[in-house]
């Protein structure tokens, strides 16, 4: 059982809004985590963006990058 | 998400087990570099930390060190709220 709520899209606050619909276009739905930080919209918006920035730029495959993660998160125990 | 970008069931099944000699060299750097800063970020040996270098540029280790640093804040983040996995 989750510990907080969620924000549902149309609830967010503008400044969530774009990034809300940025996953949108992308996936078809926000994820669970950013659709909760959006308690706090100037922090939901960064951490999107940081995200964004940190698995699309640079010089490293996605691929790799991927795989990275999924690596990190099975350390951690975290399925989400 | 890693499907998406070309990982395939055998490979996150090697992943999940821990046994990164399955990968390229160069994976295998960026895997078990991820995995010391995760376990104990304050001792990546000496000799891991050449092999990343072998394989990497410095600005390529920043790609790498922030995808492994983001996901320990994320999973941290998850696992304290018990989030549920978006289905």
């Amino acid at each position: 059982m989750p510990r907080l709520s969620k924000i549902a899209p149309d609830q967010a606050d503008p400044k969530a809004r774009e990034a809300f619909e940025g996953f949108i276009k992308e996936r078809g739905r926000v994820p669970n985590m950013f659709r909760t930080a959006a308690h706090r919209p100037e922090i939901m918006s960064t951490m999107t963006r940081h995200f964004q920035t940190v698995m699309t730029t640079g010089e490293v495959g996605r691929k790799l990058k991927e795989m990275v993660a999924v690596r990190v998160s099975h350390l951690n125990r975290c399925e989400y | 998400m890693a499907r998406r970008f070309g990982a395939t069931e055998e490979e996150l099944q090697v992943l999940e087990n821990g046994n990164a000699g399955r990968f390229a060299p160069r994976e295998q750097a960026a895997l078990k570099f991820a995995e010391a800063l995760t376990l104990d970020s304050n001792n990546v040996p000496d000799e891991l930390f050449a092999s990343v270098r072998q394989y990497f540029s410095e600005g390529e280790i920043i790609e790498i060190a922030a995808v492994a640093g983001l996901f320990n804040y994320f999973n941290r983040f998850n696992n304290a709220l018990q989030m549920e996995p978006t289905r």
